[in-house]
C-alpha cells in the first residue's frame, strides 16, 4: 500500500504512472498532459525509482513547474507561462 | 538546449534488445518535446517493415517494439528508412508500416548538421 499524498497538495487532475520506467511513463504522461490546459495542476504519481531524478529533468525541458516532490508524489503546475494574463 | 532528437537504430532481427531501447529512448525524447527522429539503418530497417515488429518482445519492464513504435508514430514522431539499406534486402516502401518514411543520408546530415543530438543503438 501506498502512503496518501501530502494532505496539503491541491490539485486539479491526476496522472498514475505506476511501476513503468524510462520512455514508457514518459510518452504516457505526454499523451495524457497534451490536452490539458497551461496552469493545471497535476498529482504525477510514480513508483519508478528513478524518478525523483527524471520527473525533474522532464519538466525542466517541458517548461512544467515541479512544485513539490514527496515520491511517488509529484505535484506540477503545467506551462504555467502559457497561462493567461488577465491583465493583457 | 536543442529542441531536436536524434536517435539511431541498426539492430532489430540481430539484437532485439537494442532496437528495444532505441524507442524507449525515442519515446523519451519525444515525450519530452523534443522534434524526433528515428534513422533506420542496415539491420535496424527491419523495425519499420511489416510483420517485423511484432516478432520481438524483450518482456517485462519493456513494452513490445510494436507497441513502442505505435506510440512513438502516434505521438508525431518520424521515422527514417535507410533506402539502400532496404533495397539491398529486397524491400521497398510498399514494405514499411504506416508512419515509416525512405530516406538517405541527406535527411540524417541536415537533421544532425542543424544541431541536433543523436545517440545509437
Amino acid at each position: 500500500m501506498r502512503p496518501p499524498h501530502p494532505e496539503h497538495w491541491s490539485f486539479d487532475d491526476e496522472f498514475d504512472g505506476g511501476e513503468e520506467t524510462c520512455g514508457r511513463v514518459i510518452i504516457n504522461l505526454h499523451t495524457y498532459v497534451k490536452p490539458l490546459p497551461p496552469g493545471t495542476r497535476l498529482l504525477l504519481v510514480s513508483e519508478d525509482p528513478a524518478a525523483p531524478v527524471e520527473f525533474p529533468a522532464w519538466c525542466r525541458m517541458t517548461r512544467n513547474a515541479l512544485l513539490e516532490t514527496a515520491h511517488p508524489y509529484y505535484l506540477i503546475e503545467l506551462k504555467p507561462a502559457l497561462k493567461e494574463n488577465p491583465h493583457g | 538546449m536543442a529542441d531536436t532528437f536524434c536517435v539511431t537504430i541498426t539492430h532489430c532481427r540481430t539484437d532485439g534488445d537494442k532496437a528495444t531501447l532505441g524507442f524507449v529512448v525515442a519515446n523519451a525524447a519525444l515525450g519530452s518535446e523534443k522534434d524526433t527522429m528515428v534513422f533506420l539503418s542496415t539491420d535496424g530497417v527491419y523495425c519499420a517493415v511489416k510483420g517485423e515488429a511484432e516478432k520481438i518482445d524483450e518482456g517485462a519492464p519493456f513494452a513490445p517494439l510494436k507497441e513502442l513504435i505505435g506510440k512513438f508514430v502516434k505521438a508525431g514522431g518520424k521515422i527514417f528508412v535507410c533506402t539502400p539499406c532496404l533495397k539491398k534486402r529486397g524491400l521497398s516502401e510498399a514494405d514499411l508500416i504506416e508512419g515509416a518514411t525512405p530516406a538517405g543520408g541527406a535527411v540524417l546530415v541536415e537533421w544532425l548538421a542543424a544541431g541536433s543530438p543523436c545517440v545509437a543503438y
